[in-house]
């Protein structure tokens, strides 16, 4: 059984006198701890356990919150390896990206995902989140997106949780998803090779680094196609900048995808399709897609030298 | 649905929906002869879509097979009605030949064809892949095969992307893409140049199916390769696939930057069959 608590915590000191039963528990239940987060609250953790430390599984939060697709994944790869028979307790803090909302709402929507995709998975997770830091709109979500909240190593009922569906209207209602009017737009043919062309030059120009440049085409390539074969015979594609970041915007006139699971969880190895959004999910900084009856925009985002 | 590559057309079975893109009457004509050809000896209720009338295939068909077995029928007939497409009438069509040859003790239906050009090549393209994808119920219990052929020349680009799409197993009758030239080097080994995309997949099938037919490991150069996507990636995991079930490899060597981070991605780092050298 998935649980998934959110802490709202107090500075450091905050963060260790919550997290540490939570952590004790779990070895008193010889019950594997994993621990995502910052090195200041991993120092702190430490040097509270003393020998116990090295009990707990540490990972940067860093490199591990990477992207919503790359940690959904370090997840599912995680349970799949450690959950087995036992439960697995897991600290959870993600790297909120504060001056960029598209990315914050994100975030929370992956936030929201893991209690549909993991709602069988054995695994206790804490996210903790830092109130001293956070703006009121991340605490917000926190409690729109975890079932329960968290204090000295127990679950505590609250009543502000919202069912992931809602929880994702919500959010989209709350912005328009338009490409702006400088946007670059063409349609989308069978002519790839010269969509990934169009892409790669305009990527160039406005400072994709190089290394990132395969990434970009094969996710915007493998949207097309998915676009192409399930669109309703209209695909198009925009490009734009936002910030330090370029934006593929692919739009199709199909019959919608259900989200939130679409492109989270990699499709089984002989599943049809799938694997289009599941890359551009692992390979670029952002995905947002908007769905709906008359069609499917997803959007991905990377950043600029 | 997973398309799957790789097979000929000799090895389909019953249940199998497969599609066939071609781009040569020719080699249509030659595939689906011995597609249906096989059917007549296997005692198969045998249904050949006609290009035309008295096509090569109809009348080869006439000539080996018995009345009463064998159906001819026009491309116009099974898909159109007042001369636009009829998905409806179509499906009716093979439902009512099934129902035909279970009361008159045929166990298997065999049929081959494709929509005439005024389905291809009018605005009604965009139909196919649904009505394709609703044509797949007709094979659940296992008493229809069927190699749907589709012009590539003929059919919007778009439409046949949905269409491979829509069918489980795609055959390819098709002369090279100029996007990806497939240099035979010896009877085992290949090297392609350029893409190897979903576009241009149809020029690397054959010359793998052939040399998965001698008795040694694979090699695929890939060197001059610029681009590899995920279906161009899933058809060389189905050739190591197929070689690994004859206990044999696939190795594939001078890798571009890009292609083992997405081996890895996809989980085709554990295939038993596929070297990456």
């Amino acid at each position: 059984m998935f649980e998934h608590d959110a802490l709202l915590y107090d500075g450091p000191d905050g963060f260790v006198e919550h997290v540490l039963p939570f952590v004790r528990g779990a070895f008193e239940n010889d019950e594997p701890v994993l621990a995502v987060t910052g090195h200041r609250n991993a120092a702190a953790l430490r040097d509270e356990l003393g020998g116990d430390a090295a009990l707990v599984d540490y990972r940067d939060s860093v490199d591990w919150y990477a992207s919503p697709g790359k940690a959904f994944n370090g997840y599912a790869d995680y349970v799949a390896r450690h959950g087995g028979e036992c439960r697995l307790r897991v600290i959870g803090e993600p790297v909120w990206p504060l001056d960029w909302r598209e990315g914050v709402d994100e975030w929370a929507r992956y936030e929201s995902a893991l209690n549909v995709a993991f709602a069988d998975a054995p695994a206790w997770i804490v996210c903790p989140y830092d109130t001293t830091t956070l703006p009121g709109a991340i605490l917000e979500h926190a409690r729109h997106t975890h079932p329960t909240l968290h204090a000295h190593g127990e679950r505590v009922a609250h009543d502000e949780y919202v069912e992931t569906q809602a929880f994702w209207s919500t959010l989209d209602s709350a912005s328009p998803f338009a490409p702006p009017p400088r946007a670059r737009r063409q349609p989308i043919t069978a002519d790839l090779a010269g969509l990934r062309a169009a892409v790669a030059v305009e990527a160039g120009r406005v400072g994709v680094p190089r290394q990132r440049l395969h990434d970009l085409l094969l996710a915007v390539h493998e949207l097309a196609i998915n676009a192409l074969t399930h669109g309703g015979g209209e695909a198009s594609l925009a490009m734009w900048t936002e910030g330090d970041r370029f934006v593929c915007e692919v739009a199709d006139a199909g019959p919608g995808v259900e989200r939130p699971l679409v492109g989270y969880q990699i499709p089984a190895a002989d599943a049809p399709r799938g694997r289009g959004f599941w890359l551009a999910r692992r390979l670029c900084d952002l995905v947002e897609v908007r769905s709906q009856p008359g069609g499917t925009r997803v959007r991905v985002h990377l950043r600029r030298a | 649905m997973a398309a799957t590559f790789l097979r000929p057309v000799e090895g389909l079975s019953p249940g199998d929906h497969a599609c066939l893109v071609y781009d040569d009457e020719r080699r249509r004509d030659r595939m689906l002869l011995a597609f249906l050809a096989q059917g007549l000896d296997r005692g198969d209720r045998v249904v050949y879509i006609a290009r035309e009338p008295h096509d090569p295939v109809a009348s080869e068909l006439s000539r080996q097979g018995e009345g009463g077995q064998v159906s001819v029928v026009t491309a116009e007939d099974c898909y159109l009605h007042d001369g636009a497409f009829d998905a409806e009438r179509a499906l009716e069509g093979f439902r009512s030949v099934l129902a035909e040859a279970a009361a008159r003790g045929f166990s298997t239906v065999r049929s081959a064809g494709g929509p005439p050009p005024a389905v291809t090549q009018n605005g009604s393209s965009h139909l196919l892949p649904a009505y394709e994808r609703r044509a797949h119920a007709l094979f659940a219990d296992g008493r229809l095969v069927s190699v749907c052929a589709y012009d590539a020349r003929r059919v919007a680009a778009t439409a046949l992307l949905g269409v491979v799409d829509a069918h489980p197993l795609v055959l390819y009758a098709l002369d090279g893409n100029e996007r990806l030239e497939v240099r035979v080097t010896s009877e085992t080994s290949l090297a392609p140049a350029g893409w190897i995309d979903v576009t241009t997949l149809g020029s690397l099938t054959e010359p793998l199916a052939r040399a998965i037919g001698y008795g040694d490991d694979v090699v695929v150069d890939l060197r001059d390769v610029d681009f590899v996507d995920v279906a161009g990636l899933r058809l060389l995991v189905e050739a190591a696939r197929e070689l690994d079930a004859r206990g044999r490899r696939l190795r594939l060597t001078h890798l571009p930057g890009p292609v083992p981070t997405m081996i890895a991605l996809l989980g085709y780092d554990e295939e038993p069959g596929l070297e990456v050298a």
